[in-house]
């Protein structure tokens, strides 16, 4: 009994990073447990209803999880859990989503549970006509809800309508010694390709858009690629230009300034859901075109109405990025069941110990207000005193300290109020970049600081996602968006790619001390914190003069 | 078989063991009550119970060969050796089940009544076919290519010729496409109640009478088919005892597994005490049907921190030793604390470890989701379910069999169970593998069970030594994990089970997330904040960690801690019914140093105010009576109100009974016997 992992009775398994057979285990539970948190020493996974649920439609059964578990389990596995895990398994399978050549069809295997999930107010209205017993038919644009209800009520259904393979592209990877795909992007995706659907989560900086590339790659169809902004569209043309056979003239931009459509059209999500004359002109590029591939980067961000689009689109292959699956609105199950489950998901530590990202400390400062600060505060209306309190001048001198502490990194300052970037910006004598800042100014301030002209960037949330800066290696993070777990991961990422002079990255986060600011930032660091990035707490004093 | 001559015909000896056997005919008055009570169905079906596999198989094949088969015939059909149907003969003979001369075994008719499906086999392809309407019996015909003429009886006759020849159903099982024959095998192993009727395999599978479908919501399959699937021979499962998985343990091992069943039962202990103090607090809302909803389920499972199916099982616990009962009246009544749980940890563990053997609710099945992934509500009726209490003993009586060296596998629990007593475990609404998992979590829940043995203290209490399971049980408390990795993430992990100390000491700063063969908790703001309220300091809690963490206490948590011991009692809130003020501090401090008034509790809370711990209007009286002129804030007293009387609570319920009153073997034989003269 010295396995590295404990089978806890709430479905919960614990596993011990230090262990030999850590790896080993680490890919054994893999398909039927999600990562929960990955924090220093012991790992935990839950085993989730999703994730048996996934592992059967990939072909493992109830004997293979149970077999696993024991062969791993430091402790007896409890006997209830085998006992769920297989009655979990067991409910796959009842009802299945297949084309009968006039369309979709719910067939149900076993007659009860089709009566059963017929009768629910949740799946009822998105069935049509009966046409025998045991089958009804369904209407192709219902296929991701009545997923989405069968998930809910809890009988998944197997789907194997399978996927339109829209217009065929001719594309390949381009690869050679010593410059391809790493082990873990290969078998993100690999996971991806036998599936047709899903999310693939690797950390910030790890190389997602190669993921991509080589997904496109293997895909071979007429791709759709949603991004977050105009700059994003141009760091994936440059990768895909770089790394797959496409030419400039493969590719198109589909964002406020260009309509291109093209054999890989790379559009924002601004430009799906921008409304003129209340109207949402361009959410139908989604349905209008023969794809056989759509991208969701960043697909934590995914807004409302793309959701709504992609619930109609279930026949089209569709993969989702991210490095932080956490949504402050609480849709992760959303994404899970429109996009697909998670594919493949490595702790942020795992791929920094493999050296593809920098090593990063962590390091929270924290400023004591004045007496007169704090009154203000307490007597400000509570939406006020965050800002108040964020934003208090006693910061200013923090990052400046902050920046001759390490002369010579490339730094990047981020916040959230405009009023106090522009204050950071004027005392450092730096350049400021919001989302006023026109997108070309934008691209050459960002080149300036690639290629070591400038040394300081001060950066609203703009900066917060797809920005490619890789020699930046500290980041102070004067405000933030409240408790976004994401933000924070998100902003930690801007500096994690590797140095090549090996060096580490760091994360300052400065917050007024005893305000709601510094209540907001613990919640933040919970994400890296359970990624296993423990924060270092420091109080401004201590960085001295 | 007539039960009235076998009865005549036991003697003394084999009377006694027949009410050991039958503990129900103990309450016989004489002989001719007796015949009528082994007469009785219920009587018959709680004997069958207790077969053991060679019991329960020769009664199969009996039924399955027909009234006084011969062994010769019996043998045939099962292909078992003839000692085991001589030994299975002469088990049910004493349990007045079947009689024998020999040669032959009579079962009992309502026995034979009572086993439609004899080893899990349909019925007979004829008594199948004459449940068909005229179109279904035509259609198989036509299918088979015979002549579809005739009346609905000649139509049977002819199909039921055809398909009992020799070998034809083997042959047509042979023939039939790969599909239909797992479809039937499928049917064979899981008796599967509910398919497609439009399955392309199943309608194959009827065209040819391989599956017949009685009724529109059912197939059942044939008899013969059966058979035939399984070889020609209808025992479906292999004559064999199944091999109980032992492991040889140290007595290192087995102390940490002592250790670990009372870390367990503290466990429960606490959280059973948990839940009485919620409900004496706050009784709930019960259901119409008086069992506990799932919203009150939720809310418990909240506060303890625990899932619901754990906390649907430990209010069934709770309820079964008689520490909650029903309160209000019918149709409004509330789950309610029944008083203080006494007696120390030891004592309760006692009550726990009494009530596993004696309690008749299937504890288990709370907190369990039905079909329908519904929370199965604690204290519901159950009615179909049956005694659990022999289900348990059958557990025990596995263990009892272990030496002192050994542990079990959980795992060969519920085969050997089945094995121990097939009609019992294979007559229950969930496979024995099942029931026997949840059996095995709530002995280890319980204390009773770790490590694959029956805990120390609890051998020691089967065996009837109180005073030796006390002695063990508290021996064994100090033992267990004491250290501990705390991570940045603010968790704190104990691997294995935690010592009794260290549990409860990081319980006291630290919220459960989990909790099963580790222990893990969280740090918050709140659970530093209700540490220090309860006496303890930052700077103690710091310290403990530190001594016990195995990894050493993050630094972000250290600061935690410190943030939380540096803000607390910033504020301080008081308890004050009435106050006193006044802008003239020589006149408040008057009053504060009257001596009338020393009973009043006065006591200065701000620069000019005075609290006190009477009413308002105790406190005018005072001062008054002291010779103050006081004035009330309020425009008037407030008056006395006549509290209604609650209405009288019921008494606690508990579902923990006693055994029946045993009866003298000996002397009943004797009464029996007297009575047949």
């Amino acid at each position: 009994m010295s396995g590295p992992l404990i089978v806890q009775s709430d479905r919960t398994l614990l596993l011990e990073v230090d262990h030999e057979l850590f790896d080993e285990c680490r890919r054994a539970i893999a398909p039927f447990a999600e990562l929960e948190r990955a924090p220093e020493h012991v790992h935990t996974y839950r085993i989730t209803s999703l994730a048996l649920w996934n592992a059967r439609a990939a072909g493992h059964d109830a004997t293979d999880a149970a077999e696993v578990l024991t062969r791993f389990a430091r402790y007896p596995v409890p006997p209830a859990i085998l006992v769920d895990l297989r009655e979990t398994m067991e409910r796959y399978g009842r009802l299945a989503i297949e084309s009968d050549g006039d369309g979709l069809v719910l067939r149900g295997l076993d007659l009860a549970v089709l009566e059963e999930v017929a009768r629910s107010k949740k799946v009822a209205p998105l069935l049509r006509e009966r046409l025998s017993r045991g089958v009804f038919r369904v209407p192709a644009a219902e296929r991701g809800r009545l997923k989405q209800a069968l998930l809910a009520v809890g009988w998944p259904a197997v789907d194997t309508a399978g996927y339109v393979d829209g217009v065929a592209l001719e594309v390949d990877l381009v690869e050679s010694p010593g410059r391809g795909l790493r082990t873990y992007q290969r078998e993100a995706a690999e996971s991806f390709l036998a599936a047709g659907s899903g999310l693939v989560v690797l950390p910030c900086g790890s190389g997602k858009t190669m993921v991509g590339a080589a997904v496109v790659a293997g895909v071979k169809a007429q791709t759709l690629i949603l991004v977050t902004s105009t700059v994003a569209i141009h760091q994936w043309r440059r990768e895909l230009a770089t790394w797959t056979t496409l030419n400039e003239e493969d590719i198109g931009e589909y964002s406020g300034a260009t309509k291109d459509i093209r054999a890989v059209t790379i559009a924002t999500y601004q430009i799906l859901i921008a409304r003129r004359g209340g109207v949402q002109a361009h959410l139908d590029l989604v349905a209008r075109e023969e794809w056989g591939l759509i991208v969701y980067d960043e697909v934590h961000l995914l807004p409302a109405p793309v959701f709504r689009m992609t619930a109609e689109i279930q026949a089209r292959r569709r993969l989702g990025l991210t490095a932080t699956l956490v949504r402050e609105d609480g849709a992760e199950g959303d994404v899970f069941t429109l996009i697909g489950p998670k594919r493949y998901d490595v702790p942020w530590r795992e791929i920094e110990r493999q050296g593809w990202i920098a090593p990063a400390t962590c390091i929270e400062v924290r400023v004591t207000l004045p007496d007169d600060e704090r009154m203000a505060i307490a007597l400000a209306e509570p939406a006020d005193a965050f800002r108040l309190a964020a934003t208090t001048p006693g910061k200013l001198d923090v990052v400046e300290r902050i920046l001759a502490r390490h002369p010579g990194d490339p730094a990047l300052v981020i916040g959230q109020y405009l009023d106090q970037l522009d204050d950071l910006a004027a005392r450092l004598n730096a350049p400021l970049i919001t989302g006023r800042t026109p997108n070309p100014e934008r691209e050459a301030l960002y080149a300036a600081f690639r290629a070591g002209a400038l040394r300081v960037l001060v950066v609203s949330k703009v900066a917060n996602f797809s920005i490619d800066l890789p020699e930046a290696s500290l980041a102070i993070q004067v405000s933030g968006m409240f408790g976004s777990r994401q933000e924070e991961a998100q902003r930690l990422g801007r500096i994690l790619r590797p140095k090549a002079d090996g060096r580490q990255a760091r994360f300052y986060t400065v917050v007024a001390r005893d305000t709601s600011d510094a209540e907001f930032a613990s919640r933040r660091q919970r994400f890296l914190a359970e990624q296993g990035y423990g924060y270092v707490i420091l109080d401004a004093g201590d960085l001295g003069s | 078989m007539k039960v009235g001559d076998a009865v005549r015909r036991l003697g003394r000896d084999e009377l006694e063991r027949l009410v050991r056997l039958r503990p129900d005919l103990g309450r016989a008055r004489d002989v001719d009550d007796l015949i009528h009570r082994a007469n009785w169905q219920g009587s018959i079906v709680a004997a069958t119970e207790e077969l053991s596999m060679t019991g329960w198989v020769t009664m199969s094949a009996a039924c399955l060969a027909g009234p006084a088969a011969s062994f010769e015939g019996i043998r045939k059909l099962v292909s078992l050796p003839e000692e085991v149907l001589v030994e299975g003969a002469s088990e049910l003979a004493a349990l007045l089940l079947a009689d024998t001369d020999g040669e032959t075994l009579d079962l009992h008719g309502t026995l034979r009544q009572q086993l439609p499906y004899p080893f899990g086999l349909g019925r007979p392809v004829v008594t199948l076919l004459e449940s068909l309407v005229m179109d279904d019996l035509r259609t198989i015909l036509a299918a088979l290519g015979l002549d579809e003429e005739g009346r609905k009886a000649d139509l049977v006759e002819r199909l039921s010729g055809y398909l009992l020849a020799p070998g034809r159903i083997a042959q047509l099982v042979a023939g039939a496409p790969p599909e239909v024959r797992a479809l039937l095998a499928e049917f064979d192993q899981r008796g599967y109640p509910c398919v497609d009727a439009e399955h392309p395999a199943e309608q194959d599978a009827r065209a040819h009478g391989l599956l017949v479908r009685p009724r529109w919501s059912e197939a059942e399959l044939p008899r013969e088919v059966g058979v035939a699937l399984r070889g020609g021979l209808p025992l479906g499962i292999p004559y064999e005892r199944p091999a109980a998985v032992v492991r040889p343990v140290s007595d290192a091992e087995i102390a940490a597994a002592n250790a670990d069943a009372v870390a367990a039962a503290h466990t429960t202990i606490d959280r059973i005490a948990r839940i009485v103090s919620l409900l004496a607090e706050e009784p709930v809302p019960l259901r119409q049907d008086e069992a506990l909803g799932v919203r009150e389920v939720k809310r418990l499972a909240g506060a303890l921190g625990r899932p619901e199916h754990e906390i649907a099982w430990l209010v069934e616990v709770a309820s079964g030793l008689g520490l909650l009962k029903r309160a209000g009246r019918a149709g409004s009544r509330r789950l309610a604390s029944a008083g203080q749980w006494g007696g120390s940890a030891t004592d309760r563990w006692l009550e726990l470890a009494r009530g596993f053997g004696t309690t008749y609710r299937h504890t288990h099945v709370a907190g369990r989701r039905d079909d329908s992934r519904l929370l199965l509500a604690p204290l519901a009726h159950a009615p179909s379910l049956g005694d659990p209490r022999p289900l348990r003993t059958d557990v025990l009586q596995i263990f009892d069999v272990l030496d002192a060296s050994s542990a079990l596998d959980p795992a060969s629990i519920g085969p050997l169970a089945h094995w121990l007593r097939p009609a019992r475990w294979g007559s229950q609404p969930a496979s024995p593998r099942e029931i026997a998992a949840f059996l095995h979590d709530e002995m280890e829940s319980l204390g009773l069970v770790a490590g694959g043995r029956l805990s120390a203290p609890f051998q020691a209490l089967r065996a009837g030594d109180e005073d030796r399971a006390r002695e063990l049980f508290e021996g064994a408390a100090g033992l267990g994990h004491r250290g501990f990795t705390v991570q940045a993430d603010a968790t704190i992990i104990v691997p294995g089970r935690a010592a009794p100390q260290t549990s409860a000491k990081l319980r006291r700063f630290a919220d459960v997330e989990s909790d099963g063969a580790a222990l893990v908790l969280r740090v918050t703001e709140t659970s530093i904040r209700r540490a220090i309220d309860a006496g303890e300091t930052a700077e103690g809690i710091v310290a403990f960690l530190t001594e016990h963490a195995s990894h050493g206490l993050p630094q972000p948590i250290a600061v935690l801690i410190d943030d939380v011991g540096r803000r607390h009692g910033s504020l301080v809130v008081g308890a004050g019914r009435a106050f006193v003020r006044s802008d003239d501090p020589a006149l408040l401090e008057q009053v504060l140093r009257h001596r009338k008034l020393a009973k009043l509790g006065l006591r200065r809370a701000a620069s000019g105010l005075l609290v006190a711990d009477a009413t308002t209007a105790t406190l005018i009286g005072a001062l008054r009576g002291a010779g103050f002129l006081p004035v009330a804030e309020t425009p008037a007293e407030p008056a006395a109100v006549r509290a209604r009387r609650a209405p009288p609570a019921d008494p606690a319920f508990s579902h923990y009974v006693l055994d029946e009153v045993p009866v003298d073997p000996a002397a009943w034989a004797l009464r029996m016997l007297a009575s047949a003269r």
